[in-house]
């Protein structure tokens, strides 16, 4: 079943997807919350797992399509354990 | 760079921001470069959207400080009211098209000089001129009435490239004059003299050198008879030269008129534009008698000159002042006048002897001058033939 749901989630593009653009933009679809918003942290909250994107100078854009715009000098990425 | 649409730029300060940055999310509100430093959360929103952001911030007790960014839509807004700019806008889109639609200059292209101002007079009756509307110009007809009232011309054409009326003219080629060779006439004296000289090319001299002539008096006849009596008629050419008197008088005042400045002087000046004019300073009466001078400055952009300028006219009152002049101003005057008689009159002839009485009276002076000229006295007397 939960198979099942996965694949239809990825026929319907409501998986998270990441795009890194260089070191300076990233942007994250299918994001659910923003939960740190820091000028050298950013952590985003999607569907299935945390996002933790460290830099300088980072910013969030968000432009009200699901995705979030992360744009600033970005040093790493990480991303957490599926569920939590 | 100055953005088109209207952002503010939002410091929200409290203890809930994180639950606050989402609901403003779920609330589908437009967020721009978000970030917290300090405890304060910052970020960009959209004008529009500020009232329901507050709002929000408000339900999650946070404080919120806006600040509006410079935008285009934000300097239009604030001059919304300054009617002058769209009444300028308005005014200047106007005067755009009018002076795109009116003729503004005049070219006359293959005309003579002396032809141009008569081509403009004639193209002013039919109401052509600077600033007349370009649509209501009838080139056919002005290129038909160029034609028949100015001399000489073979073609006129008229076009218009924007606002500049091109008249093209050809010149006519005239044809060689006709030669009055083969007229019949006489050769006769013109003043009383005593001939000099004689050349004759054509016809049968009947007086000689030295001899005197009376006025009107045959010197080459053109007419040849026969022995059987049939009279031949000839084109007589002879070049007589003799010597005549020839006499004239000036006559000078001792009194004279001058105008004199008294020192007042004044200058107008107007801003034209067509057959406008805003006078430039306060109005000013006019003298009683005076000389006044106008020069008109157009505006120059590019090398061309524009329909609009300023007149200057400058103004100077004279008065009338009576004097005497001695005889020997007087004399001098009328010496003046001979030569200026001489230079006019007398360039073709040589003058001989020169002969000058002076008749003094109390008004004033003349001169009694008798000339004893060398020069052409032979004239051409038709003969008229049935």
């Amino acid at each position: 079943m939960a198979g099942t749901m996965r694949r239809l989630r990825k026929l319907s593009y409501f998986e998270t997807c990441i795009h890194i653009h260089g070191n300076e933009q990233l942007r994250v679809e299918n994001c659910r919350r923003i939960l740190t918003c820091h000028e050298v942290l950013v952590r985003l909250q999607t569907r299935d797992f945390p996002v933790e994107i460290r830099g300088r100078g980072l910013r969030v854009y968000d432009y009200q399509d699901g995705s979030v715009l992360v744009a600033g000098h970005i040093t790493g990425l990480s991303l957490g354990e599926e569920g939590r | 760079m100055m953005r088109i649409r209207e952002y503010c730029t939002a410091a929200v300060r409290g203890q809930r921001l994180y639950p606050f940055i989402n609901a403003v999310r779920e609330a589908g509100l437009i967020c721009l470069s978000q970030h917290c430093k300090g405890g304060v959360f910052y970020c960009r929103v959209r004008r529009s959207e500020m009232p329901a952001f507050t709002a929000l911030a408000r339900q999650h007790g946070l404080e919120v400080q806006l600040r509006e960014e410079r935008s285009v839509l934000r300097k239009v807004r604030r001059l919304r009211l300054h009617i002058g700019l769209p009444v300028g806008a308005v005014l200047g889109l106007a005067l755009l098209l009018y002076l795109s639609n009116i003729i503004s200059v005049i070219e006359v292209q293959g005309a003579q000089p002396a032809q141009v101002p008569v081509i403009l007079s004639v193209l002013s009756q039919e109401g052509v001129e600077r600033g007349t509307w370009i649509g209501a110009v009838d080139a056919y007809r002005c290129e038909q009435l160029v034609r028949a009232r100015v001399e000489g011309l073979a073609w006129v054409g008229i076009r218009h490239t924007g606002s500049r009326l091109v008249v093209e003219v050809t010149q006519r080629t005239a044809p060689p004059a006709m030669l009055d060779e083969r007229l019949p006439c006489n050769i006769v004296a013109a003043h009383d003299a005593r001939i000099t000289s004689m050349e004759v090319y054509a016809g049968l001299p009947v007086r000689q050198v030295g001899d005197g002539v009376t006025q009107g008096e045959l010197l080459v006849s053109g007419v040849s008879e026969t022995p059987e009596g049939t009279a031949h008629f000839h084109h007589s050419m002879a070049k007589i030269t003799g010597v005549y008197r020839q006499e004239t008088a000036l006559t000078e005042s001792y009194t004279a008129d001058a105008a004199v400045p008294t020192g007042r002087t004044h200058t107008d000046a107007w801003l034209c534009f067509r057959q406008f004019s805003l006078p430039l300073g306060l109005p000013h009466k006019a003298y009683a008698q005076g000389t006044s001078v106008e020069r008109y400055l157009p505006l120059c952009l590019l090398g061309r000159e524009l329909p609009i300028g300023i007149l200057r006219r400058y103004e100077e009152e004279t008065a009338v002042q009576s004097g005497l002049r001695t005889q020997e101003e007087t004399m001098l005057l009328l010496h003046a006048g001979i030569v200026r008689y001489e230079k006019n009159l007398l360039q073709e002839v040589t003058i001989l002897d020169r002969e000058i009485l002076y008749d003094v009276t109390e008004e004033g002076m003349t001169a009694h001058v008798t000339y004893t000229l060398e020069g052409e006295i032979g004239i051409v007397r038709e003969i008229y033939v049935k």
